[in-house]
This record gives structure tokens, sequence and C-alpha cells, in this order.
């Protein structure tokens, strides 16, 4: 047993982790490349007869303008998500910085890196990483809690939710053990390796990776909702245009769907993939605030009607169509207010399953 | 919320009578609800100028979601390129935003924006508001005698009423009367006292709102 917990030990320390470094490095040019291959960069505005161009105000203005962007600037914060709910936006925050500084900054880690490859970054005091362990192991359990017990929580939820916070929650929990050198040692430390490993891919191939598109989210995308909006803007996988032919009062036309939902393939796969209904955008939707329905939860009402449509690949029948005429009409007004903290796009998903189901002359008609 | 009215059909297909392929485009917002340019009424439109302009045209229906926000009407931009010319079926806000995006084709009303009013009963609208950006009606009993005056007075009502009806037409209530009887239900007559100085017709002019969200 002995041999054989030194042969796993030093097969997840070298081998091992040297191919998840290299997945987790192509990885992130992977997503990287793929977000800037799906957005394009926003067009100008296009000048319309008569009008001068408009003018970039120059440096000193600029700085003299400083007092009216803090202005803004708090009007933002105060309008997002983080200002509505700041102890829990905060505290997720703090707990997604902690999880990057928790893992270049340990000294396990450092060692282990001079060892192997001779750099390494400056390591935090054990005392302190031992305490920011301890503060990410309570936030995960704080989520966990969090999403069973809270009412706007627990609606939407999938055993996946549970599985990514606990998915994070292991790496820490290991590590501490193994910081304390509590129960055996050799066992724990390569369930550290393992769950971090796991975990390092996680990051870009599951849902986890909003860590990462949160940085494209709201930084680089173009969105009113951003403080530092870039200017990226989604863009179509294909260009040409189709026009929908009409259909019957009872069948669908399964393949105008399927290419409607094509044409914005990579934009959807992400958004439906990195949403981790955390349900924060419960608190921006003013219809939600007023009823207290959890099925107007902006998320809620995009799983249920372009989720829908996603996972069944546009084979939906008329009478799915006609459902999901409640969520994105009835239960929706498309103010786009809705604020997403990681920057998914809620309202235009929202206004594609919308486009969709009038391709298929299912819409809201307003006959009393 | 906006009504409109969509214009004679004769007055749309003379208007888009030189072009040979016209996509007919729909908005999903206030002219939805009021019946002038959803979805329905694009299917409707179609069907009827279809009738009227001949098979040598070619119409196609499309409906938005709202045709004054850019990032919709900026949705369709690969559809439009293979029109000669576009109808619109929104408010003149919306053709207007439209016609702003896409410069290079012809771009045809397709309804008469009338008001901003309320809804009285199915397809009956009242006209309620001006926009003139100056309200009054705190001191009026909630009752817009710009609207509803015959000559948007604003300082009591004039010599031609006559038994709490207007002048302009027997039928129509003149809008002083109500404007005194509901401040002296609620005991606020004095209102109707202070004299209300010209304003300046800020509807005149073409205007940009900046929202201050200060709260």
């Amino acid at each position: 047993m002995g041999m054989l917990n030194v042969d796993l030990y030093e097969f997840f320390r070298g081998p091992a982790m040297t191919g998840t470094l290299l997945l987790f490095c192509s990885g992130l040019v992977f997503r990287i490349v793929q977000f800037y291959l799906a957005t394009t960069r926003m067009p100008r505005k296009p000048a319309s007869a008569g009008h001068l161009p408009e003018r970039r105000p120059g440096l000193i203005r600029r700085w003299l303008r400083l007092p009216e962007k803090m202005f803004y600037v708090r009007t933002h914060y105060r309008n997002s998500a983080i200002g509505m709910m700041p102890f829990v936006l905060w505290l997720t925050a703090l707990y997604h910085a902690l999880i990057l500084v928790a893992i270049l900054f340990a000294q396990g880690h450092n060692v282990l890196l001079e060892m192997s490859w001779g750099f390494s970054f400056p390591s935090l005091p054990d005392k302190i990483m031992d305490l920011l362990t301890i503060i990410v192991i309570v936030v995960s359990v704080f989520y966990l809690v969090r999403r069973a017990v809270y009412n706007k929580m627990k609606f939407p939820n999938r055993y996946r939710d549970y599985a990514a916070i606990l998915a994070t929650l292991l790496p820490f929990v290991t590590g501490f053990l193994a910081y304390h050198q509590w129960f055996d040692y050799r066992t724990v430390i390569i369930c550290h390796m393992i769950s971090a490993q796991l975990m390092l891919l996680a990051l870009l191939y599951t849902k986890l990776g909003h860590l990462i598109y949160f940085f494209f989210g709201r930084i680089s995308l173009h969105g009113e909702l951003n403080v530092w909006g870039g200017r990226r803007i989604w863009k179509n996988d294909q260009e040409q245009a189709k026009l929908p032919a009409p259909v019957g009062k009872d069948s669908v036309d399964t393949q105008y769907i399927r290419y409607l939902l094509d044409q914005k393939k990579s934009q959807m796969n992400m958004m439906l993939m990195y949403c981790s209904r955390c349900s924060n955008c419960a608190s921006s939707c003013f219809l939600y605030a007023n009823s207290g329905d959890v099925s107007f939860i902006p998320s809620h009402k995009l799983f249920a009607s372009l989720g829908k449509l996603y996972r069944k690949k546009g084979e939906v029948s008329r009478d799915e169509l006609e459902a999901m005429v409640d969520p994105i009409w009835n239960k929706c007004v498309l103010c786009e207010r809705c604020y997403c903290p990681i920057g998914l796009k809620i309202p235009e998903m929202i206004s594609m399953a919308r486009t969709i189901c009038r391709s298929q002359g299912v819409y809201k008609t307003y006959d009393h | 919320m906006v009504k409109a009215k969509q214009k004679q059909i004769s007055e749309i297909s003379k208007m888009i009578e030189p072009y040979k392929k016209v996509l007919n485009i729909g908005c999903g917002g206030c002219v939805s609800v009021c019946l002038a340019g959803g979805q329905k009424e694009v299917n409707v439109l179609n069907a009827e100028l279809l009738q009227v302009a001949g098979a040598s045209h070619h119409i196609e229906g499309y409906t938005i979601e709202r045709q004054c926000r850019p990032l919709y009407v900026e949705e369709i931009r690969n559809i439009v390129e293979q029109f000669d010319c576009l109808i619109s079926m929104a408010c003149g806000a919306g053709v207007q935003l439209m016609a702003e995006t896409y410069p290079d084709i012809p771009v045809f009303p397709a309804v008469n924006t009338i008001a901003i009013g309320i809804d009285r009963d199915v397809g009956v609208y009242e006209e309620r508001c001006r926009a003139c950006g100056d309200c009054i009606i705190g001191y009026t009993g909630g009752i817009c005698p710009i609207t509803r005056c015959a000559k948007g007075l604003f300082n009591g009502p004039c010599g031609g009423v006559q038994n709490s009806r207007c002048e302009v037409s027997e039928t129509e209530p003149c809008a002083w009367v109500e404007v005194y009887e509901r401040l002296h239900k609620q005991h606020r007559l004095e209102c109707i006292q202070l004299i209300r100085e010209p304003i300046t017709w800020q509807n005149q002019v073409q205007r940009t709102v900046y929202q201050d969200v200060t709260a």
C-alpha cells in the first residue's frame, strides 16, 4: 500500500500536474480565441446627414469631467446587483479573489513550483493562508446552505449547481487537512491534488468557467450596465439571412428554429453554460421585486424558453412553444434592466427566444 | 402608451409601388398593444397589400421586439439588405430609428402615430398627453387642459362654454368645468385661482431626455 501511495503521489505531482497545467493553458487560449471569434468590434454610430461627427474631448476636459464620471460610477454601482445586495455580492467578490490568491500564493504550491520549474510566486505567511482557506470554506458552506434553504435560489436548482460549489470546496478542505497533517497525510495530499486538478479543468470546461467569462462579460463586452464596458458585441455565427416560411396552426418548422439557434450558437452556448444560477439577477427585475414569484427571475425565464429550445436542439412541439409565451411575454417586458454579475446578456437571449416563437407564429396577442 | 392607427391601404401601396421586394417590419412594443402594428397586423397588412399591389411585388413580414431600441433594429441587418424598401409599422420614433440605421434603403411608415393615450375599450384609445414637457395637471385635478380643452387654455374656461359643454361640439364636455368640479370635490378650489403664465412649448423643438438616477 505504501509503495502504491508513493507512486500515486509521484504521478499526480509530476505528469498529471504537468498535463493538467498544459490542458489549462491551452484551454485558456481556446476560450479567449473562442470569445474573440464570437464577438466583433461595435460599429461606430453612423453619422447621419447634416450632423457633425462626434469629437472626443481633450485630456484636460476629460479630467474636468471626472466628478461627473464618478457620479455615473456611483449610479451604476447603486443599480448593480452589488449595490442592491451588498453583503452577498461583496462576499462573492472576496470569495472569488481568494480562490485565485490561494492557488497562486500558497507556500506549498510555490515550493513545488520552485522544485519543478525553478520559479515561484511570492508566498503569503502560513497563518494568513490558513485564515483565507477557512474563509473560503465557510463561504462555500454558506453558499451551499443558502442554495438549499433560500426560496429564491431553490427554484431553478439542479444537482450541477451543488456540484459546482462542492468541486470548489473540496480542494480547499483537503488542502487545509493536508497543511495541518490531520488524518493520513499521503492520502489527503493525493485527494488534494486530484480535486485541485479536476477543479482547474472544470474552471475552463464547465459552468465554473464563469470565473474566466467574467472578464469578457464585464470588461470586454459592450453593455449599458458595465462600468468599464468595452466596445465588443456578439456577432452571428452565420451571416446568411433566411426568412421564416409560413407555418400552419399546429405544425412547427423545426429546421428554421435550428437555423435561428445556429445563427447565435456560440453566444447562446456561453450564456447557458456560464449561468451559475446564482439568482442575483432576481433583485434587478422589477416584476420579481413586485411579485416575489420565483418564475419571474430572469435566469429562470431564460432557461424556461431558450434553455428548453437549446436542450431539444429546436425539436419542440407546438404546445411547448405556446407554453413559452408565459415566461417570455407575460412575465417579461424586456426592459433590459436585468443585471448579471458576470455580464451575461439575458435580454438579448430572451429577445432571441421571442424571435424563434414569432417565426412559428406563436406570440402574445393583445385581444382582450 | 403610444397610440397609432394604420394608414389607408391605397396610401401604403402607392408608396411602395416602385419597389419590387418589400419587407414589412412590425414592432412588438406599444403598437402591438394598440392593435396597429404587431405581428398579427403585419400578417394582415401583407395579405391586403398583396391583393392591392398584385403578384409583381414580393412582400415579406418580420416583427422585431421594439423599433425604438438600436439593439433590436440591428438584429435584422442581414435580412434587410435583401430588400428594396422597408415598411415600418412602428410609431414615428421607430420608423426614424429604422431609417437612421438603414440609410441606404427607403423606409415608409404604415401607421399614423396619433397620441399618448389610454385604453378606453378594445380598439378605443383616448389621447391624454401631448408631451408639452411642463406638466401642470397637479393643479388641475389630474385633467390636462392642453389635451382636453379645444383651445388649450391655461386659466379657466373661455366664454364658449354652455351647459358644461364645449362650443366646439355639443357632445364634448368642457375640460375646465371638469377641472372645477373635481377640485371642488377635493376642496382644492384655490388651485384654480392660481394664474398660470404662458409656458415655453417644449414640444415644438426636438428634445433629448437625460435621466438623472440619483435615488
